[in-house]
Parts: C-alpha cells; structure tokens; sequence
C-alpha cells in the first residue's frame, strides 16, 4: 500500500495491478500523483512527486481514520454485476419477469411454518 | 520453447526424486491413540490392497465409440477403473485424438514395444484399461457388425455428429430393438439436438465457451484483465463424469426395477451450467450477469490467491475465528497491517467484507505481507494459527508433494506396452471393491483378434477379408 | 399422450429427441434413486454437491445442520447483496445467501448439535435406516463421536459411507483442511490456467468452485457403483474416501506423463490450446451491447475460433483474405509450434478487431468453420436452447417463489432426474423426519429444540 506523505490518506495498490508496476499513480485523497517503481511486489524506486498523467489509479483509499474515498478520479471501479449496486442487501420482492420472490426480510407473523405467507398466498409483499 | 516448458525437457526425470515418506515417518511422534484412526483408513483404503479385493463392475461390458473428444473416453475410463470390460472402438487408422502432442512434438509421444506405434500422453493418459479394436462404420458390413456386437455388451458411449448413428441405423432407436437391455450414451459438446446441437468438429472448449465459464475466468477488465479458458479439456471432464453417472444410474435401474435399458445425453456445456452454482439464480432475480473476479471470490472474503514473493498463494477465511487468525499471523511480523484491519469499523461484520473495496484492502494488505514470503513459509506461519493456506503448484512440484507421493494421487506404472508411465490416479478411494489401473493403453486394434473372436465368433481369416475391405 | 414405439420409429431424429428428453415429461417417469435414503452431514460445497446429486436422482436426502444458523455456506453471498428469506422459522429477518444454492436442491433440512451428547444418541438411529452416509468432518471427528464408519457400520453393515474432503484421513497432509481452491491451487489446475507470463497474465482460478462440485460428482459416482454392487451381488456396504485435491490432479492430462518422460513443466497458454492451432480464443474488438447500461456487456467481445485442419485453415485464411497467412504456415505442424501460434493470434486478432463477435460468428457460419462466441451469463440464461431441454429453466419453488435454476446436465429418456426445489430453510422438516423416523413425539422434538440439541 502507498502511505502518502503528504495527507496520510492510505492507497491500497491492489497487487495483481501493481506487483509489477512502473509508472505514476496517485494519492486519492490529495490528488498528488507519484512515481514508483514495484518488482515482485517490492518497492524499488519511488514514490517520487511528478507531474505528468496518472497511469495507473489506486484500487482503493482510505484516510488514516477509516473513512472511505472512491470515485471517478480516485480510485478504480471494481467488475460490476449490475448497472445499480449497492454492495448491500436491498429487498426485493419481484423476479426479472415481474414474479414474486421472497428476496426481503420477515417478521415472524409472515411465516406460514417455514414458508412465507406471500409466496404461499400471492397477497402481502 | 523457454515459453512453454521451464527447461527444454528432453529426458526422463527421476521420480521419486526425493524418497517417498515412510509410515513410521508419516506417524512419527504421534501416540498410538491419536494414528490409531489414520492407519485404519490406510489399511483399508491403500492402492497396494486393490488387486486383493472385488471390482463394483465386474459383469459389465462397455463399447466406446467415441473419436476426437475426451468426453467420451474419461467416462469410459471411470467404468474402466471400476472393473468394466471397455472396449474402445477406434476408426480404421485410429482415433484422431491418438496424434495430438504439445506444440505438435512427436518427441513427446509415447511408443509402444510391439508395434512401435507412437501415441500423445493426452490419449494414452484417458486409455486406461481399454481395448481397442478398429470398425468403419461408414461401411453397411461395419454397421452390421456393429448391431451384433451390440448385443453382446451393456453400455454404448458415442459421440458422431448429431443424428449420425441415427442416420446409418444404429442409434439408439435401433439398437435398441436389437437389445433392450442397451444402456447408449451420447455425449458431446451443446447437444445433440436443440438450436444448437452440435456442428461437426466441434471440441473443448467449446462446452466451457458456450456456458458461460469462460467469460467469467481470468482477470477482471477493471484490472486489465481478459477472459480465459480453463488450461485442460476440462469441461469434458465433467460432462464425462456427468455421463458415468447416467450410465451408473441408469444399470442400477435396469438390473434392479426395469430389465430396461434407456438412452443418455450428457454435454460439455449443461455439466458446468450445473455447477455454475448461483449464476442462474442470481440472473433470475435481478438480471446480475456474473462478473469475473480474477482469484478473489464474489462470495466470500478472505476467500483468494495473492502473488508472494515466490509464486502465489491460496490462504481462506472469511468468519470471525479464521478471518481474526489470518491478520494476528501478519502482525507477528507486520503490527500495523493487522492495525488496519482489526481497527477499521467498517470491517467488523463478516457480512462488511464482502464489497469490492474491502476485497481490494484485504488482498493488497495480504500481499504486503507475502511479498517477503515464499509459499512454503507462509504457509507454515498460518498452519501455526490453524488457517489453512497453499501455494499454487508447479508440475513438478505436485509430483513431489510428499502427501501425494504417500497416498498415491499419482503414481508411477509399469506397464507391459508402455513402460513406465507417472499417471494421476483415480481419486476415488473405497475399501471394499475399489477401483484399480490394469494396463495404461494400446496401440489401434490392439485386441481385434481376440475380442472379434470371443464376442462374434469371427477367425483371422473372417478378419483379414474384413480388413481388405476396409471394414476393420 | 402416449406415443407408441412405432410413432417413435417414424419421427425425424431431432423430434424423436425432442419428445424422449422432454422436460415436461419428466416427471411423469420413475425416479431411479426412489426408496433409497441419504443422512447428509456435510458442509461447504465439496460434500453437500453430492447429497445434492443423489437428491436429483430421486433418493430422500436428509440434510443435517447446527441448529438456528445451519451451515456456513448459507451465509456467504455474493458481494453479500442478495438472500432468500427466511433463513429458517427462528430467524425470519435472516435469509439464506447465494453460496448455497446449487449444492442443495431436494433436500429435507433438519437440525442437530453433534457435539451434544444426546444428539450423538439421536443420530445413531438413523444408521439403520439409510442406505447411504456422506459427511465431510474432519478425519476421525466422527470416529471420536461414535458415529464414524466403523460404529455406522457395524450397526447397519450394508451402509454406503462416503466420506469426502480436501487432503484424506491419512498420510502426511492428513491435518491440512482444504478449500476448494485450495485443492486447485494444490493440484496443479490453477498453475497451468490463465495467460501466459510473456503476455503479462498470471495464474487463474476456475471461476467454479471445480474441485469441490465435481468431485462431489466422483463420489456420487462411487456410491452408484458401490450401490450397484450391492444390490446385484450382495456384498454388503463399503467406505469411500473422496478427496478433492486428488480430483484436481487427475484431470491434469498429458502433465504427469510428460513431466517424468521428458521433463516437461507444463505451462499456462492462456486462451490458445498447446495441441491444436487455429483452435483458440480470441478477442473481437466491439462490444456487442454498447448501449447497455450493465458495465459487463459494454465489454468487447471474445470467440473460439477452430480452424485446425488444412482445408479449414485455408477457410480462415480465404475469409480474412490473408493468402500470406496460409503460404507461411501450411501444414498443421507449422501452425502448432509454440511461436507460429502467437503470431497467427495476433494476426487474427487484427481481423478481428473492428468486429462483434456476433459480426465474426455470422462470418464463420457462412463458410462452414467451427467457432463459439464467448457468452456472459445473460446470453446463456436466455438462450432457447437450454430452455428447450431443461438444463436452465424457471420453476416455482414451494418456498421462496419463481426461480430461474439450472436442471440437472443428465438427460435420461426412462428415468430422469429432476429439481423439486431449490433448497429450504434450517430445520424446516425436523418434526416430519424425528417423529416418521425415530419415532419421537412433537413434544420431545419441541424440547430439544429448545435446549438447542435440535
């Protein structure tokens, strides 16, 4: 990971990307761009303050209290399955062909057994 | 090639290279109580008591008319294994598969001592326990002699173009006039029917391609990544074992219910559609189209292969116990990376770790750590914590993992034909009729005269007119 | 409507596979595996697959889990967003995650705390009534607990028990727990899959957990056999021993041989194959769904393109017009050396450049050469033709609703197998399967329940 000596924001420089890395990249939280120079994951040169386009940006930063920065800019976009993700559960009650799915949470009083009473029913998504 | 092979490998390596544990050494320190379990399994489940104890198939006869694919060939291997009689009929010259050699080196081909014929490991590799006599079944006298061996054996595996056998009367809906109690496999790539059954010359990976497999191996495109297929034939090795099963399956209900036989599909594709766990489900409900997540895993963090100083390594643990063992192994030598981690709240639910950003934080800082770690030692490090870990193997290196080399995952055989061949053995392991390698292959039509003999009746002159014709 | 044999005579090839496959009709054909029953102790993926295959084949699979959480497997899921609720009656606002669903479906779920004493007395029962045993402890836990092979066994000597794990009970890697890419990464497929070093690519893994779904599959295959075997011949049970990173290093092809023969390392040759050259894939340079909003089908598009013979790698040649191409490499052990593969890729992937892969398989259909687009998950879920024959499909599921699910790979025209459901809840049938099969009343099983041994 890149520690920057500027702002202490924490760059992670996600290994499979970076193990051989040369080039610039750049803290997300001040938007210095370094140089380094990584082999077999070592760090051998760097990291130096350049000008100059990013080659690389980091997978993820954070500042030393945890807090997390990402964005368009910052950090790389992760694959995504989805246009709308969340990385968290969101309830769903409707499959892609607009039938009923038990994708939410329930309480007690919605179960029939172990079954749910919407499924069951069709009434009370 | 220094590309394609670490050294330029031109003669034979000595195996074991390093001797091969013995049982006191495997057990050494350990009280009679604690190996007590262990040696009663090897007692009972060792290779070296195979030949003293029954086979699971022994009445079973199998045909195997399958040319160009492994699909075919490890499913009839499997029945092999277990004690089925499986005759491989090859067209007149031989199964095409028989030449194939890496990079096309004939120097890399086995030779036989009899004929002196030579034969590509991927083959010889898959022959095992067969027979192999040779029919040209584009010939009328062929098909004939085809439709009464048929009568004599339980199982047909074939895997011609869609409809083919059809076509020259001996499908299934033929045969099995002929026989009832015909258990017939096809197995192939997509199908052999359906909008895209399969064209002619159609072969791995053509069944990983076509399900979805592919598209969802390798790198992500995020990370500079691009698809990849799996290095062997592999999804033939799942649909052949998916095609075992049928056949299994459908000789138990024969002999137990029916009296019946019945006719099997198995492909390539729908045997990994299977095994594409969630994938379905998961498009179904909200239209996700799996992503590709390099040698992380969408499901579960830690749950990944990181580089490290000497290759990469496998380590696993997601739940609190392993995930919390994992990083107290890296502080004993890196403190504040562990801090990173146990410090940060949004770690601290199991359920937090799962997103991208954390995956990115925990692997960079996994890696961290095993830059200055060669495999072996990191491994050892988190055995001391009881996480389990392994570093992604070399050839040569699974040939000398000593558990292996102990337990006979692979092993090095003599055979009469072939001469000493290191061969993956089966992992299937059973005490009571376990499954065994008789012989590693033969050269084409190897047993035309016994098995024509024994099974039609047919002498050396019937064979040397059908071989004029061209028939055999 | 039922067709009589000779109906079937007269159908063309294609109808006449149509209507013996047809997935509608499963169900109205036998179970093979009916009447056959399996205790299931397993976790994770490796020993619930092959439960899971059995319950496919018709046999009454009985799922045993920890109490209120179940397994571990039910609480991982992708990118943790979604879950099929409830998790089980206890605990409603719970669901169950993604990694569970596929090894599971058919099963009755009921609940246990083996470490219980009680519970071991419980579970000692059931050895009379099932025919086949599958657990994936630790070596020698349940031999501890009084309820490994040899005290199964001795109860009911017909038991097939099958084990199944990463390293084995014995030998030196005996302690050594394993995961499945763990077996992988141990067995030697991970290091020879991805793309080569020269090209800058790395070791992958199988985006399928491999080594553990199918070798799930190699001991379900044992059991058959071993189930066949007794019940033709007699002979009793047996015990089997599975273990996944010893799957891995059979499926290895040609490596062994050629390691001790010649002192080949095999190495990754990314998307090319080593015995065959045109006969790899390759990457076209547009996507075929630009406009999508979905970040995965703005990607470009790949193919596997075969064109391995001489008259068909003239074909290829002649499409791309590149006479030059075909000149130099014209015989087949031109094209398949190591350094003739990578200039025939690069060259093809120039053609292939301002292509879809769509635009690039239209080509190749016209002039009769092998190829496959590369599909996503989308493409293979909504293609008619998994549809038709039953290995993708909806269904209802009697507790979580309409799914789309995989059907089993096996077509069977007699006796198919089939999914009934995805899976169920933590402890759904415990008072169905303790009180048919043991005999205990609702009380007792309430009770239990309650002091957690259930």
């Amino acid at each position: 990971m890149l520690e920057c000596p500027k702002c202490k924001t924490i760059n992670y420089l996600d290994p499979y990307a970076f193990w051989n890395f040369e080039g610039n990249t750049k803290c997300a939280g001040c938007d210095t761009v370094f140089y380094i120079k990584k082999r077999n994951g070592q760090l051998v040169d760097g990291p130096t303050e350049t000008q100059g386009e990013v080659d690389l940006l980091p997978g993820f930063a954070e500042t030393p209290d945890f807090q997390p920065i990402e964005g368009p800019g910052k950090t790389r976009p992760g694959p995504r399955a989805r246009k709308d993700f969340y990385g968290k559960p969101t309830p769903i009650t409707r499959n892609i062909r607009g039938n009923l799915i038990s994708g939410r949470p329930l309480r007690p009083d919605e179960l029939i057994g172990s079954k749910p009473r919407f499924i069951v029913t069709g009434e009370g998504e | 090639m220094a590309m394609t092979e670490k050294n330029l490998g031109t003669h034979p390596v000595p195996w074991p290279a390093v001797p091969i544990p013995t049982r006191d050494e495997v057990y050494a320190g350990l009280s009679d109580a604690a190996k007590e379990y262990p040696i009663w399994l090897e007692e009972n489940l060792h290779q070296k008591y195979n030949f003293d104890k029954p086979e699971n198939l022994s009445r079973i006869r199998v045909l195997d008319l399958t040319t160009g694919m492994m699909i075919g060939h490890w499913a009839s291997s499997q029945l092999a294994e277990m004690g089925a009689d499986v005759i491989q009929v090859e067209p007149v010259g031989g199964d095409p598969a028989r030449k194939l050699t890496p990079f096309g080196r004939e120097e890399y081909m086995f030779t036989d001592s009899e004929r002196g014929e030579k034969v590509g490991g991927l083959f010889l590799h898959e022959m095992r326990n067969k027979r192999s006599i040779t029919l040209n079944l584009e010939t009328e006298r062929g098909r004939e002699i085809l439709r009464n061996l048929a009568r004599h054996v339980d199982v047909i595996i074939e895997n011609a173009p869609p409809g083919d056998f059809d076509a020259k009367g001996i499908g299934y809906r033929q045969l099995s006039q002929i026989n009832p109690r015909l258990v017939y496999a096809w197995v192939g790539q997509r199908g052999q029917w359906g909008p895209l059954k399969d064209k002619p010359g159609m072969l791995e990976p053509v069944g990983q391609a076509a399900c979805g497999f592919v598209h969802g191996t390798g790198q992500p495109k995020e990370f500079g990544g691009r698809p990849v297929r799996s290095a062997m034939w592999m999804a033939d090795y799942v649909g052949g074992t998916v095609a075992a099963i049928g056949v299994l399956t459908a000789l138990f209900y024969r002999d137990k219910v029916s009296g019946r036989g019945q006719f099997i599909e198995a492909t390539a594709a729908e045997s990994i559609i299977r095994i594409l766990d969630y994938t379905w489900v998961w498009y179904g409900m909200d239209g996700s189209i799996r992503p590709r997540y390099g040698n992380w895993d969408l499901a579960i963090n830690i749950y990944s292969v990181n580089p490290a100083k000497d290759g990469y390594m496998m380590i696993g643990g997601g739940h609190d116990r392993l995930w919390y063992r994992i990083w107290g192994t890296v502080s004993k030598e890196r403190p504040e990376v562990e801090q990173l981690v146990v410090e940060d709240p949004k770690l601290k639910e199991v359920t937090d770790r799962l997103d991208h950003a954390a995956n990115v934080k925990a692997s960079t800082l996994l890696s961290e750590w095993l830059k200055d770690k060669t495999r072996a030692e990191a491994e050892v490090e988190l055995l001391k914590e009881q996480v389990a870990s392994g570093g992604v193997t070399t050839i040569d290196e699974v040939a000398e993992y000593p558990h292996f080399k102990y337990r006979g995952f692979l092993d090095l055989f003599k055979d009469r034909l072939y001469g000493e061949i290191l061969y993956g053995t089966t992992p299937c392991l059973e005490s009571y009729a376990p499954s065994r390698l008789k012989w590693i292959g033969r050269p084409v039509g190897y047993d035309n005269e016994e098995v024509y003999l024994y099974l039609l009746g047919l002498n050396a002159q019937d064979l040397k007119q059908l071989q004029a014709e061209g028939v055999i | 409507m039922a067709t009589t044999e000779k109906d079937l005579m007269s159908l063309s090839f294609e109808e006449y596979c149509r209507e013996v496959f047809d997935p509608e009709k499963v169900f109205e054909k036998p179970e093979p595996l009916k009447g056959y029953r399996v205790i299931d102790c397993t976790q994770y993926i490796l020993g619930p697959s092959c439960g899971s295959y059995l319950a496919e084949l018709g046999a009454e699979v009985i799922k045993f889990e920890m109490p209120r959480r179940g397994e571990p497997m039910r609480h991982t899921t992708p990118w943790n967003e979604r879950s099929l609720y409830p998790l089980s009656r206890w605990m409603p606002d719970r669901g169950t995650g993604f990694g569970f669903v596929g090894a599971n479906f058919n099963k009755y779920h009921v609940t246990l705390d083996f470490h219980k004493e009680e519970a071991k007395e419980i579970f000692r029962r059931f050895a009379t009534k099932a025919d086949i045993m599958i657990e994936n402890y630790r070596p020698g836990t349940f031999d501890r607990w009084g309820i490994g092979p040899r005290q199964m066994m001795s109860h009911n000597p017909n038991l097939i028990y099958c084990w199944m794990g990463g390293f084995g009970g014995w030998g030196p890697g005996r302690v050594r727990a394993s995961y499945d890419i763990l077996g992988q990464a141990q067995g030697g497929a991970f290091g020879i899959t991805g793309h080569p070093e020269f090209l800058g690519g790395t070791p992958s893994k199988h985006t399928i957990w491999l080594a553990d779904y199918w070798g799930g599959m190699m001991g379900v295959m044992n059991i058959l056999a071993a189930l066949y075997r007794r019940e033709t011949e007699g002979g009793g049970g047996t015990f089997i021993e599975i273990s996944q990173v010893h799957g891995v290093a059979r499926m290895l092809e040609y490596s062994l041989p050629l390691y001790k023969a010649f002192g080949v390392v095999r190495q990754r040759w990314g998307n090319w194959d080593t015995q065959l050259c045109v006969h790899g894939i390759v990457q076209c340079g547009l996507s075929s769904y630009p406009d999508s909003e979905n970040p995965q089908e703005n990607e470009e598009g790949y193919i596997l393109i075969s064109a391995h013979t001489d008259e068909d790698w003239e074909k290829l040649c002649a499409v791309m017009n590149r006479p030059d191409l075909r000149d130099k490499y014209p015989t087949h052990a031109d094209r398949v050396k190591a350094e003739s593969q990578i200039e025939i890729y690069t060259e093809i992937e120039k053609w292939t450049k301002d292509k879809t892969k769509e635009d690039v398989q239209a080509i190749l259909d016209e002039a009769g050469i092998v190829n496959q687009p590369v599909w996503n998950s989308k493409e293979v879920a909504e293609h008619p033709h998994y549809h038709m024959r039953g290995t993708i499909r909806w269904m209802q599921d009697p507790v979580f609703g309409e799914m789309l699910v995989q059907g089993p790979p096996l077509l069977m025209s007699e006796t198919p197998p089939r999914v009934k459901w995805l899976l169920r809840p933590v402890g759904m049938d415990n008072e169905s399967v303790y009180q048919n099969l043991l005999g205990y009343s609702p009380d007792q099983i309430a009770q239990w329940e309650e002091e957690g041994v259930i």
